[in-house]
């Protein structure tokens, strides 16, 4: 077996076990023992998945030129299997361990200005600059939009690790909004490039990379609506919500 | 103004976000219909 295959066959049973473990912390009571255990696997599950996709985006880059010989467009290959596939792998990475951090150090925010998740950020920023200006230089648009995600996402989260005074028990949006933007991408490269295989008609239907980004974000503002701080005089959903 | 943004950034970034992705997905459903037509003369 070559290393790529390799790679692929680790990155599935990765992606696999988290895109099962996923829905687990979703449905579980905030802050339960299911909702942290299998938080946590699906979490690790998922970073392993991401880790795998930028060490293949690095082969198709680097790699041996006889892989998919069949493909003449190399530039756009590289553009899309290469660089959008690295961006992706790192904004997955990111938003799996920001999502865990936030919780972690919720007591003491300073640690996420520390070297090891500045690092992080400016990857994953570097990484989607670069997927950007690539995509734009080889006319591919698309590139650049994705691009526009990640790097709107990092803005936000340094605004929560940078801002003076957050209001109380504001890592908990942070946390799943992180986690959820995590999942989105799992599901998306889930259903175009995994599942697509068994449809293989409906690569370019919009249905099938929109479905996870809007189930996705609904279940981010319901969260965030209902993790918001009571007004005055009404019972709050804040308290129930506990990351 | 600056206090509102910065408590509902979240959404701000939510609601960007889905307006990304459905316009991409909107663009490539127009790619792949208009890709089907005959070329006008």
């Amino acid at each position: 077996m070559h290393l790529f295959e390799a790679l692929v066959v680790l990155h599935v049973i990765a992606g696999a076990t988290g895109l099962i473990a996923f829905w687990v912390p979703i449905a579980a009571r905030k802050g339960g023992p299911a909702h942290r255990k299998w938080g946590r696997i699906g979490t690790y599950a998922f970073l392993a998945a991401g880790t795998l996709a930028v060490l293949m985006a690095l082969l198709s880059l680097y790699g041996p030129e006889q892989r998919l010989p069949m493909i003449t467009d190399r530039v756009l290959f590289a553009g899309l299997f290469g660089w959008m596939m690295l961006y992706l792998g790192t904004l997955t990475i990111g938003f799996a361990i920001y999502g865990l951090a936030v919780v972690r150090h919720r007591a003491n925010r300073a640690a996420l200005r520390g070297l090891r998740y500045q690092v992080m950020f400016g990857a994953v920023i570097a990484s989607a600059l670069w997927c950007g200006y690539f995509g734009l230089s080889i006319g591919q648009p698309l590139m650049a939009a994705v691009a526009t995600v990640g790097l709107a996402a990092v803005a936000t989260q340094q605004f929560y690790v940078w801002r003076a005074s957050p209001p109380p028990r504001a890592h908990v949006p942070e946390h799943f909004r992180a986690l959820l933007g995590m999942g989105i991408s799992a599901y998306t490269a889930f259903l175009s490039v995994g599942l697509i295989r068994l449809v293989p008609d409906h690569v370019f239907n919009p249905l099938i990379w929109a479905v996870p980004s809007i189930i996705g974000i609904g279940l981010i503002i319901r969260f965030t609506l209902g993790a918001r701080p009571a007004r005055r005089g009404q019972p709050g959903q804040a308290h129930k919500q506990e990351a | 103004m600056g206090e509102w943004i910065g408590n509902n950034i979240g959404i701000i970034e939510m609601a960007f976000t889905g307006a990304v992705v459905l316009g991409l997905c909107a663009w490539q459903y127009w790619q792949v219909r208009d890709a089907g037509k005959p070329p006008k003369d």
